[in-house]
């Protein structure tokens, strides 16, 4: 358990510290800055009260910072490395929630681990990715943009609506 | 909001932006949560397969026993990398060692076992109910189970049983078997009966001497009371109004335990017992004798619940047919003023009647903190009460049919013997 206390905090610290950075290095702007504070806060509180849907604000904000900064063009990989910190918090922290629920844990250190590893293969995998794109080169008009949105639009929809079904 | 709602939805988000803004590098940002998502999908449970079983190490414990439980669950599915397994606990249980709940990853084939005791109040429990949650190792998405034996496994617990010895009683008629109940028919016994002819075959130790000697030329014999068996009808008060209570319905639980004790002492005295619990419904255990009998009852009795039944608000309709002719019966109640009528008809019908009533003012006092009961209004209200249940009394007692008063922080054998030997004195004394 202190091993993944020790994850969410390093989780909570690489996600706002990229987005920081990243804020800092575009503008200097230490009230732009400081937004960071806010999930943290919010993170924070929840902690205290074992309110722990706060997690999800927390780490819906990371997202929306994340995507705002990417809009007004702060380093991407800072934009990226904060997105997958706070998917990692998100996912950790309800981890944890999971297993306070049990005073029985069958293999708990194995258990653990094998989260870490699929966890952190997603984490790599997404860098991995993210990497791959710099070789990648899409030059899209407006009509075949215009077809993928809808694509995406409409296979997103039923991917979400698939996930509100078959997910808790 | 559920997790994976919330990422798909900021994942949809992110996209649509991204690409509305044809903005590759927003649209890289969705690349965790998209892998996130698919990591779930990839690996999320199939359908469930599992059996499993639930041992009860004893069926029928006393109350204040630990009963072991053994819960094994087997997955014959493919594996499941993380399922939560949590046995259906009753509400009146308490868990005192073990576990009840396990987080384990079940590969096909294995199992998984949980132990633990528990302490239950008195009662009627069915086990075989265990909820199953298996989930992808990130937790995205799951699958439930309730799984349901196909018999469900019962415990009984039982109240516990005083002793309480012989009680002297004496109905009207006795049964044909010998036993310790004067049969008030003359036959062999230890108790005199009463004198008559000699006639061939007595024997000569049983001669009256001196009844000879006045009446010569005429033998006489001692004649003796028989001893046999009866028939008791137990009848317990589970009326609602009847019985007071502190939301565990204590004085109701002191009605059972007496109840348990009293089959007891009749079974062992080798008499023919009968149970009727009266309140919610009626619940009727057939006459027996024996150790058989004494289970049955108990059985009864732990199940037996108080009842706010308006068929059963007053005792007339109890069911006397129930009952043999001219039987003893005993009523454990706290009794309320308008019963007086009933038990005297019940009276009349020839069945000898004992009511064992716990004391429900001395319980209610006891309820009380010291201020409480030491006020002026309250030591008032106290007398006239019991001045109204030493009326109840009285008007029993004077319709032939034995009262004892039980304040239950008193031994129940001592009460009843007590009872039985100087009903009115004792009364008296305790309730005024």
């Amino acid at each position: 358990m202190r091993l993944l206390d020790g994850a969410i905090a390093a989780a909570l610290l690489v996600a706002a510290g990229a987005l920081a950075v990243g804020f800092f290095f575009y503008s200097g702007n230490q009230a732009i800055v400081f937004s960071v504070v806010l999930p943290i806060a919010i993170w924070g509180i929840g902690r205290f009260f074992k309110f722990y849907w706060t997690t999800l604000i927390a780490f819906t904000l990371f997202v929306l910072l994340a995507l705002i900064g990417v809009m007004i063009n702060i380093n991407t990989t800072s934009a990226i490395v904060a997105v997958i910190a706070a998917l990692a918090l998100l996912d950790l922290d309800a981890f944890r929630a999971k297993l306070l629920q049990f005073d029985r844990i069958d293999e708990e250190s194995r258990l653990i681990g094998r989260h870490f590893g699929r966890l952190g293969m997603i984490c790599a995998l997404s860098l991995l990715l993210y990497g791959a794109t710099f070789l990648i080169n899409i030059n899209l008009g407006v009509w075949s943009a215009l077809l993928l949105a809808i694509i995406l639009f409409y296979g997103l929809s039923r991917a979400v609506t698939y996930l509100r079904r078959e997910s808790d | 909001m559920a997790r994976s709602i919330v990422v798909s939805t900021l994942l949809f988000l992110i996209v649509l932006t991204g690409v509305a803004l044809l903005n590759g590098p927003i649209l890289a940002l969705a690349l965790p949560l998209v892998l996130y998502l698919g990591a779930g999908v990839l690996f999320g449970p199939e359908p469930l397969q599992l059996t499993f079983e639930h041992r009860l190490d004893n069926e029928r414990v006393a109350q204040g026993t630990p009963v072991t439980v053994t819960v094994t669950v087997t997955n014959h599915g493919r594996y499941l990398e993380e399922v939560q397994i949590r046995d259906h606990i009753p509400d009146k249980a308490t868990v005192l060692d073990g576990h009840t709940a396990v987080m384990a990853s079940l590969r096909s084939g294995e199992s998984v076992t949980l132990t633990y005791s528990l302490d239950a109040a008195r009662g009627f429990y069915e086990f075989g109910t265990l909820t199953v949650e298996a989930t992808d190792r990130l937790g995205i998405f799951r699958r439930q189970a309730t799984l349901t034996l196909e018999e469900s496994e019962s415990l009984f617990v039982v109240p516990p049983v005083r002793t309480v010895g012989q009680i002297p009683i004496r109905p009207m008629m006795t049964r044909v078997f010998a036993g310790y109940i004067p049969a008030r028919i003359g036959g062999p016994g230890i108790e005199f009966f009463g004198v008559r002819g000699y006639q061939p075959g007595d024997s000569l130790r049983h001669i009256n001497w001196r009844a000879n000697a006045r009446h010569p030329g005429n033998l006489y014999t001692n004649e003796f009371e028989q001893e046999r068996v009866a028939d008791v009808g137990l009848i317990l008060d589970g009326r609602m109004r009847a019985v007071v209570h502190n939301g565990n319905q204590a004085l109701f639980d002191q009605g059972i335990m007496a109840t348990a004790a009293l089959a007891d002492s009749f079974l062992t005295s080798g008499n023919r017992v009968s149970l009727l619990l009266y309140g919610h419904y009626i619940d009727w255990t057939l006459p027996g004798y024996g150790k058989l009998q004494r289970e049955k009852i108990l059985q009864s009795l732990a199940r037996a619940t108080v009842g706010d039944s308006q068929v059963f608000e007053r005792l007339q309709n109890i069911p006397a047919r129930l009952f043999p002719s001219k039987s003893q019966l005993v009523l454990i109640s706290p009794l309320l003023p308008d019963d007086v009528q009933i038990l005297r008809r019940l009276r009349s019908q020839s069945y000898k009647l004992m009511v064992v009533s716990p004391d429900p003012l001395a319980f209610e006092e006891s309820l009380m903190s010291a201020e409480e009961r030491a006020s002026e209004a309250t030591q008032i209200a106290i007398r006239i009460a019991r001045l109204e249940r030493a009326l109840l009394f009285r008007q029993l007692r004077q319709a032939g049919i034995q009262v004892v008063n039980w304040r239950i922080d008193e031994p129940l054998d001592q009460v009843i013997r007590q009872g039985m030997v100087r009903p009115v004195m004792r009364d008296i004394g305790g309730l005024l």
